[in-house]
């Protein structure tokens, strides 16, 4: 009976962690676009659609997967942060701004540049400058830490 | 997701739907001049015009040109033209004359490209424009009419001519004591050739242009021997091969251009082996 109780508490403890992470995850209940599940041609394409025709995506649920990259503009002190697939000949690409949902330290709480990283926001528009700019907002960040 | 639930997600998306619209035409373009080509002896010239076409492609970005396309077909047809005189009568004749355009355009091009670029990743407009990249997932609906048009037009024109182009291709001289009038058809060749190149550059890019011309032709030529078999069995194999090639490509994230090529290139392979196997060349 002991082994039996010691039994479901480890199980119990080994599920927790996954299950509380699969929660912070997953707080879109419905994800419009999934680039992160198509393949890198497609999803490369995909994109260029939507920076050709961003009006026909605003407020889609949108996930992607591809590399981190950051921008820290010296005059203004923002920080913009990108998520970037590069297409199949590996020359070009494309990819978003997201803004990370919650507060979260620059560059402590975010990870390396080039991490493959998986993110899922909402897709909106917004003007600087008087050029359009995309990004996705309220961003879920996921990414596999080095050990 | 299986492979086919995925193929069928991405078969419902407009633009992989424009992309193998317009591919298999391209296909089909390229490989009905293609056979012609091959027999003229003019393999070479589709290379160097498709140079010509990047460098062109070069200045129309310079110019910031909208759709760059209205201002490299003139100049790649203009070339195609001047490379056929050349070939007839001028100092300097045939390759030389191809090779100096090809490696020249293709010079010029970077040079500008380099000099006034329009982008901040020229590396990245050198390779799109060499190996076609994505393009073909990336194209406008006003591309993807302008495809469509200018393919229509090649295939019209060379079944209109069919018989001219048979009689110019394999004997120019007795075409022209036949009465026909070889140089003209030439001309139109050539044109039509230049406009099957800058249609194929939003395939496969500038580099591998030719191999869409020549590789079903030559496959063809292992197992039929009138012009009329290998002109459709090339025909159904560049349209197969570019089909395969995409197909492949979008569900295994490789380039779209280099796989369409390696697929031909393996149909040349199974067409030679079965020609040593012994299945009869055939007049069909």
């Amino acid at each position: 009976m002991k082994k039996a109780v010691l039994m479901l508490l480890v199980i119990a403890l080994l599920v927790f962690p996954f299950a509380a992470l699969g929660q912070t995850m997953e707080p879109y209940e419905t994800i419009d676009l999934d680039l992160s599940q198509m393949s890198g041609t497609i999803a490369y394409a995909q994109v260029y659609q939507m920076i050709s025709d961003p009006e026909a995506y605003v407020g889609k649920i949108i996930r992607m997967a591809g590399y981190f990259d950051v921008f820290e503009d010296m005059d203004t002190g923002i920080v913009y942060t990108s998520c970037i697939i590069p297409d199949a000949a590996a020359c070009c690409a494309q990819g978003f701004e997201f803004v990370w949902a919650g507060d979260h330290a620059w560059p402590e709480a975010y990870p390396e540049p080039g991490t493959y990283l998986t993110v899922t926001g909402r897709f909106e528009t917004y003007l600087e400058d008087d050029w359009l700019y995309i990004h996705l907002v309220d961003a879920d960040v996921d990414w596999e830490a080095e050990n | 997701m299986n492979v086919f639930q995925q193929l069928q997600m991405y078969l419902a998306m407009p633009f992989v739907q424009y992309a193998l619209i317009v591919g298999t035409l391209i296909a089909l373009c390229s490989s009905l001049l293609g056979v012609t080509l091959v027999l003229k002896r003019f393999s070479f010239i589709g290379d160097g015009l498709s140079h010509v076409a990047f460098g062109a492609m070069a200045i129309a970005g310079v110019l910031r040109l909208t759709n760059e396309m209205l201002f490299v077909l003139p100049v790649t047809v203009l070339c195609a033209v001047l490379l056929l005189r050349t070939g007839q009568n001028a100092k300097i004749k045939g390759d030389a004359a191809i090779a100096m355009i090809s490696v020249g355009a293709l010079a010029i091009g970077y040079m500008l490209l380099n000099l006034f670029p329009t982008s901040s990743n020229v590396s990245s407009d050198v390779c799109t424009s060499l190996f076609g990249s994505t393009s073909i997932l990336t194209l406008t609906q006003l591309e993807v009419w302008l495809c469509i048009g200018l393919s229509v037009a090649v295939v019209v024109i060379f079944l209109l001519f069919y018989n001219k182009i048979f009689a110019v291709t394999f004997d120019e001289d007795f075409a022209r004591a036949a009465g026909v009038k070889a140089e003209a058809y030439n001309l139109l060749i050539a044109v039509v050739v230049a406009v099957i190149i800058v249609l194929a550059m939003n395939l496969v890019g500038s580099l591998l242009i030719s191999a869409l011309i020549i590789f079903p032709a030559v496959s063809a030529m292992r197992l039929f021997r009138s012009f009329k078999g290998v002109t459709v069995c090339s025909a159904i194999l560049s349209v197969s091969c570019a089909l395969i090639g995409m197909l492949v490509s979008i569900l295994g994230s490789t380039p779209v251009g280099s796989t369409i090529v390696a697929v031909d290139i393996a149909a040349f392979l199974v067409f030679s082996l079965l020609a040593r196997l012994g299945v009869n060349r055939r007049k069909a």
